[in-house]
This record gives structure tokens, sequence and C-alpha cells, in this order.
């Protein structure tokens, strides 16, 4: 899915609040940061990143954490990977967030079954910025958690 | 049975096939506390799982003792069975010494047996020890797992040996027939 066709459900959804369609983009990447986090809590195949991190080896900047967080010979100082052996160790696993965008043009970097999601969490951050007062959006607020709360469930995730 | 086989059925069992819960590493450092205390099960009852055998060769009446050595169980040069030799008496041709990781004698090879140590086992290793203790590993290493070792190392210990001297009793011995009492 493109950026401006995420921004075309945004439009339906909020109700045009913003003056320009590229006004949502800073909109849409705060919701793509929200459902990576959720997504790599939930520790979900499509966050994990498998790879042998060598000593001195720079952290990538959509880290964000070990797969699990405390069972490999690594950590990270300064930015950098450390090993407690001080060698390679292989096959490691850890959760990368998802990218920005910055163009309609770019392509959403999540599968399609996300999109009302993306809509909705999108949407909320508009309508809190914009309305007063703002308990207008409590109802959305609690529409999110619900999908939250359904996405771990269809994961298995309790 | 290889270590990876072993890994898999306990990720089958902690409900982590996919390994988000448990790594790897952390199965594999919990295995092999369980084996090295299956190791000092196995070393107090001298079995003959843990033994091997041989040849060391002599230069000026000493060699160095074998990698995973850990203790002596038998000594010979060629039908002469040797033993140890206490205090400072001079070694003869029926004594050897162990000092440190040598081992002496007035001989230019020996035959040794003796008790060996296991090495740390990686994934793709086979395990030091029979697939009938697959059971015994699997449930301590969930214990290991669990944390659960950490103040009650005195007490798992024993449970551990005794559980090991079942897996190996009379492993070393034929079956005994008793003759009935109206045998002549």
């Amino acid at each position: 899915m493109l950026v401006q066709n995420l921004i075309n459900l945004i439009n339906l959804e909020a109700d045009e609040l913003l003056d320009n369609d590229t006004d949502n983009i800073p909109y849409i990447n705060d919701a793509i940061d929200y459902l990576s986090f959720t997504l790599c809590s939930m520790a979900d195949p499509e966050m994990i990143t498998v790879s042998d991190i060598t000593p001195n080896l720079v952290v990538p900047d959509t880290f964000v954490s070990f797969v699990p967080a405390k069972g490999y010979p690594v950590y990270i100082q300064s930015g950098i990977f450390c090993t407690t052996t001080g060698k390679t160790v292989p096959s490691v696993k850890y959760t990368t967030a998802k990218p920005h965008v910055s163009l309609v043009t770019d392509e959403i970097p999540f599968k399609d079954m996300y999109s009302s999601t993306l809509k909705m969490i999108a949407s909320y951050l508009i309508k809190k910025k914009t309305y007063i007062p703002v308990e207008y959006t409590t109802v959305d607020k609690s529409f999110i958690s619900d999908i939250v709360t359904s996405i771990k469930g269809a994961k298995g995730v309790s | 049975m290889l270590a990876s086989d072993l890994l898999s059925e306990l990720r089958l069992d902690l409900g982590d096939p996919a390994g988000t819960t448990y790594s790897d590493y952390q199965l594999m450092n919990s295995l092999n506390s369980v084996l090295r205390l299956v190791n000092i099960s196995l070393q107090n009852i001298s079995s003959s799982l843990i033994k091997k055998a041989t040849t060391l060769t002599l230069t000026g009446g000493t060699a160095p003792l074998p990698d995973g050595f850990l203790s002596i169980y038998d000594v010979a040069a060629g039908s002469q069975s040797l033993l140890p030799q206490t205090g400072s008496l001079d070694l003869d041709d029926y004594t050897y010494r162990i000092i440190g990781n040598q081992i002496y004698a007035n001989y230019d090879a020996l035959n040794i047996i003796y008790l060996s140590v296991f090495t740390i086992v990686q994934t793709t290793d086979v395990l030091p020890v029979p697939d009938v203790f697959a059971e015994l590993l699997k449930r301590y290493t969930k214990v290991f797992l669990a944390g659960g070792i950490d103040t009650s190392t005195a007490t798992i210990l024993p449970t551990i040996q005794s559980e090991t001297y079942m897996l190996v009793a009379s492993r070393e011995r034929t079956k005994i027939v008793r003759k009935p009492s109206f045998y002549v």
C-alpha cells in the first residue's frame, strides 16, 4: 500500500482535519512507530532479524531489542555490539522497527492487513491534536486498545 | 543423539519452537550445567561411561596427561600393572606418579585407563551420554532454566546422582544366572 492510499483512508476517518495530504506524514510515522513497538513486544516474526554479531559492529538505527532480551552473550555499549567472549556470536535474533516514510509515493512498510490499524492510530493522533475538548477522542483510544488486544490474540500472545 | 535433537524436544516441551523465550545459548548453557553434574555423578562411581583408554609415550620418564583427564583408573606398562608411588620415594619398575598434569614412570610407554570430563557441548555435537539420559537431561535443564538451581545445588546434585546411578547400574556386568538350589 502506498502512503497516499493510507492518507485517503485517514482523511475519511478524520474528516480531512489537516490542510493538505503531506501534513499526514508525521502522524503516519508516529503510527508506524507505535505499531512497530507493539509487534516487537510480541516478538512477531515479521519484526525479527537474525544475524551474526561480531564485536564492535555498529547497532542498526532500527534495532529495538534482542529476542529473547537476555538470551545471548552480547550487550550494547555506546552504540556498538560487544560480545562477552570477544568472538562472533552467530544467529542472534533481534527485533527492528519499520522505517519511516517521507513521500506520498512511498510504500507503507507493513502488510495491508495493518492498514486499518495504522489509519486508526494516525487518525486518533490527528483528532487528539485538533479536537477541543480532547475527551472526544476517548472512544478512538479505547478502540485502538481493542485492536492491539485483538492482534495479540490473533498471534497467540497473552 | 545430537544436542540439537535434544534442544528440539526441549523447545516443544517449553512451548517455544521459535526460540523467542529461550535462545539456543540459554538452553545449551543450562544443558552443559546439567551434564557437568552428571559427569560428577559418573565420576563418583567410576562409571565405565566416562572411562577412556590411551597409550602415552614418555619422554625422559614423563608424559603430559591427556586432555579431559579427570582421574586415573589403571596404569600398565605392557603386561605389568603399576601402582601409585607415594611420598618422595624413587620410582621403580612397579610404580608411577602423577604430579600436576604430568605422569612419571620408568618406561617409554604406558597404557592408561582414566576417567574423563565432558567437554562443553555445542548444538551440533553428539551428546556424551546414551539416549536413555535424554529425559534426565531435559528435566534438569528445565530446572536450571527456571533458575531453581541458584540456591539448591546441594539438593539437586544428590537427586541427579541417584537418577544417574539407576541409569548406569550394572552397565559393565553380564547377566548373572543363579544356579538352582538342587543343582549338583
